[in-house]
């Protein structure tokens, strides 16, 4: 899987032109990555977030 | 992740080719499966170490808002895409400075913090001080650079820096990404 996800990120342009839907799914990929970092930072603010950015995020939890 | 689940539910549609689709859509379940359970917060002591996930977040969103952009439209090599060979080792790279930003802080500061230990600098410090902004900037950027230099230059004629340097310069192909080895 993780093979097939490789070379579908590094699909060639000619093989992706415009409504083959590959930049969404590829976009897909990295918002869920970004879901999973945010919900990391959320759930464990002192592991995984540095104190200097912290006073704009203490508020809120 | 709305925007993901969107996302993944399109390319699930349109595309020939599922695994990208699949993979978003697994990725926002999960996100959101974690998501619901309760925020650890802060504790009433401050932990004593910490991954700079954040920083992580930060840097690759500036450097990408700032460099996929200008890389596209001033290309250098017009073929090379924005995941071209090996943009997965360099982001591993990128990836573990940020994560252990605060040991390389702390390594940085070494240095700097013996210098200010065994040095009264109070006048250098009170003169920097009341100059202009601007000439306050140009000097640091003018020491930084100096530095660099000379780090750079030593990395390149000791053997045994070079030795854990040459990494750096071991990139095939160049973009914002490819300094990020070290």
């Amino acid at each position: 899987m993780w093979k097939d996800l490789r070379r579908e990120f590094k699909r060639p342009r000619e093989r992706r032109p415009f409504g083959s839907s590959w930049l969404p799914g590829r976009l897909s990929v990295l918002a869920g990555i970004a879901g999973l970092v945010l919900v990391a930072m959320r759930q464990y603010p002192e592991t995984f977030t540095m104190p200097e950015f912290r006073p704009s995020m203490r508020d809120r939890f | 992740m709305v925007a993901g689940y969107l996302l993944a539910l399109l390319s699930l549609l349109l595309d020939r080719h599922k695994i990208l689709g699949f993979t978003g859509l697994l990725l926002a379940i999960v996100a959101s499966l974690l998501g619901t359970a309760e925020a650890q917060g802060f504790g009433e002591w401050r932990q004593a170490l910490y991954f700079g996930l954040d920083y992580f977040v930060a840097n690759t969103l500036f450097l990408g808002f700032l460099f996929v952009p200008l890389e596209r439209w001033f290309p250098h090599r017009g073929d090379q895409t924005v995941l071209r060979p090996e943009w997965d080792e360099d982001l591993f790279y990128f990836l573990v400075s940020a994560m252990f930003i605060q040991g390389l802080s702390f390594l940085t500061l070494i240095p700097s913090n013996f210098v200010n230990e065994a040095i009264t600098l109070d006048a250098l410090q009170e003169w920097v001080g009341s100059i202009p902004f601007a000439v306050q900037v140009i000097l640091i950027m003018l020491a930084t650079d100096f530095i660099q230099y000379w780090l750079h230059r030593a990395f390149h004629e000791i053997p045994v820096l070079w030795r854990l340097h040459s990494i750096h310069h071991s990139a095939k192909s160049m973009d914002c990404m490819a300094g990020a080895r070290m």
